[in-house]
């Protein structure tokens, strides 16, 4: 019980500890001069004519007085280490206070450290490194937010106006026109959608737990199969050489959307006339390879590269050919590598040609 | 009336084009920032709807150079940008109207009528002539209170003259006025016009409305 009581708070701690060693070392004190001055006493009245009871009574006086100043200098001692932890304590309150007022509506950068204990202030130093990774989280999901909302209102505009003005067009081929650019407009959209949704939905751990064998060749091979079928003439200049039977431990669902999205972007942003080259690229010692798609990116300069993996980046503005495209693409490709403990690089070669790097598979 | 649209969106603008067409409205199209200065320097817009982001030159950049040239033509900015900074900077730098995407079209027709009348200095989106009325905002014109049936070329012809009153346009004039800058007519569709419009103000009885001044071109009086 008393520990409990003694183990809530520090000042209490503090103090019994303070009041245990000051006492004994008091008491031990005491002991001693207390027995000198006994010892003295009595030798002053050893002789025929003493008066044994004045004797008693200056023995009993020194002892009053011993235990007086222990008493004394025991509740000074006290008083002293209630108000210095008191006081030490103060700039915690302000601490408190400050953590308390954190909220997602009101993050703060950081904690007052001003006249904290030094004994504390790592554990402070911790709190405002936490807090400045949460603020930067929040700040980073507002403008994830804010893009995206920005990106949804395009589509959702040349949908909405489709509708608006396709209702008094009165020609059926007019009107067909309207509702294929609608369908289209609402394809972009949830093109926009389905691809924040796989990022969002790549949980690493739960990814890293559902790991399985998988045959790159036959992923590559389903892969292009289903493009056959929705662009034929941009897959027939897709060139695949992975080795057959090269087997990984990868997440074949996220394999399959960074390929997809590497090859639409090779679609999309390359030479529309050059072979689009998929590659396993293996490491002299076998433990790792890399699987590498290349297409020609004539109207990609050396400065772009950085911001190939920006949300939303279609092209540095003033460009003759401005990049189309929703800037998605190789942004899910970086998001995805990250959950699946992968590198992405990117390059551009001499031929000019962007070659994408998926680096740290491990072979079977 | 003169319109520019100026938006990278191909799926918007054809959409945006159609609808003001129909309405009368002679449009011209600018995919980029670039191009929508080329259209400025070559041609006087009434309005024009301008995006905010868009490749090669930005539109801000636009609506500074536009404001900086003097040019009067009206300015709707249509952005997704939703935040108050991106109005009041657009405001700020000479923007009449801010509309935000998705927007209601109705809505966007109706602050661009109101931007037409600004241009003109009027104060009501009814212009009259003797017996004759015509209602900008419905796009009706009405004769004694009947409707009188135009397509959407002579209501947009008949809407110029009367709100230049007294003043002559030549049949080119005319034509850039009612006719965007990609269009393959030749400039003499206006006399075709301007006969089956005063045709049909004759027929409901307004007399000698359009003049013809020789070496001039024509006007209402």
């Amino acid at each position: 019980m008393f520990r409990k009581w003694a183990g809530r708070s520090l000042q209490r701690r503090l103090l019994i500890s303070l009041l245990l060693g000051v006492g004994l070392s008091l008491a031990a004190f005491q002991i001693v001069v207390d027995r000198l001055v006994d010892r003295y006493i009595e030798r002053s009245f050893n002789g025929p004519s003493v008066d044994l009871a004045q004797r008693d009574r200056l023995l009993r006086e020194v002892d009053f007085i011993l235990l007086g100043g222990v008493v004394t200098v025991l509740g000074v001692c006290a008083l002293a280490t209630v108000l210095s932890v008191r006081r030490g304590l103060k700039p915690l309150e302000r601490v408190a206070s400050a953590a308390q007022e954190v909220s997602v509506d009101h993050p703060v950068r950081a904690l007052p450290l001003s006249g904290v204990p030094a004994e504390i202030q790592p554990l402070c130093d911790r709190f405002n490194q936490l807090i400045e990774r949460l603020t930067e989280a929040l700040e980073h999901e507002r403008r994830f937010s804010a893009d995206l909302a920005h990106e949804l209102r395009t589509p959702l505009a040349e949908i909405r106006t489709l509708g608006e003005a396709g209702r008094a067009r009165e020609d059926v081929a007019g009107l067909q026109e309207f509702l294929r650019q609608t369908a289209a407009a609402a394809i972009g959209m949830q093109s926009v959608i389905e691809s924040l949704l796989a990022v969002a939905r790549a949980d690493r751990a739960a990814v890293q737990r559902a790991l399985e064998p998988m045959s790159v060749g036959e992923a590559v091979r389903a892969r292009l199969e289903r493009l056959s079928v929705t662009a034929p003439d941009d897959c027939s200049r897709i060139v695949a050489r992975v080795p057959q039977g090269l087997w990984i431990q990868s997440e074949p669902r996220l394999f399959d959307a960074m390929l997809l999205n590497l090859l639409t972007n090779a679609i999309q942003h390359g030479d529309p006339g050059a072979p689009i080259e998929i590659d396993w690229l293996a490491e002299a010692s076998g433990a790792r390879g890399a699987l590498r798609v290349r297409n020609a990116a004539p109207e990609l300069a050396r400065d772009d590269l950085p911001h190939l993996t920006d949300r939303f980046w279609r092209g540095i503005p003033g460009r003759e050919a401005e990049i189309s495209g929703l800037g998605l693409g190789l942004w899910v490709v970086g998001s995805l590598c990250r959950v699946l403990e992968l590198t992405l690089a990117l390059d551009l070669d001499e031929m000019r040609r962007l070659n994408v790097r998926l680096i740290g598979f491990r072979p079977l | 009336m003169k319109l520019l649209l100026v938006e990278d969106s191909v799926r918007l603008s054809a959409a945006l084009a159609s609808d003001f067409c129909r309405e009368g409205f002679a449009v011209d199209h600018a995919a980029d920032g670039l191009a929508a200065l080329r259209q400025l320097e070559a041609h006087e817009y009434d309005v024009m709807i301008l995006d905010l982001m868009l490749p090669r030159v930005n539109g801000l950049e636009v609506l500074r150079t536009l404001r900086a040239s003097q040019v009067p033509t009206r300015v709707l900015v249509l952005s997704a940008r939703d935040q108050i900074e991106d109005r009041v900077t657009a405001l700020n730098l000479g923007a009449d109207d801010y509309l935000v995407k998705p927007f209601d079209l109705s809505e966007l027709k109706a602050r661009t009528l109101a931007l037409l009348r600004r241009r003109y200095g009027e104060t009501s989106s009814v212009l009259s002539h003797g017996e004759l009325t015509l209602d900008t905002n419905a796009r009706l014109v009405t004769v004694r209170g009947s409707p009188l049936p135009l397509s959407p070329k002579e209501y947009a012809l008949l809407e110029t003259l009367l709100r230049h009153r007294g003043k002559s346009f030549t049949r080119v004039a005319l034509f850039e006025q009612l006719y965007d800058g990609l269009s393959d007519a030749s400039d003499r569709v206006v006399e075709v016009m301007l006969s089956t419009l005063r045709a049909k103000l004759e027929s409901a009885g307004i007399h000698s409305l359009i003049e013809t001044r020789r070496g001039f071109g024509y006007r209402v009086p």
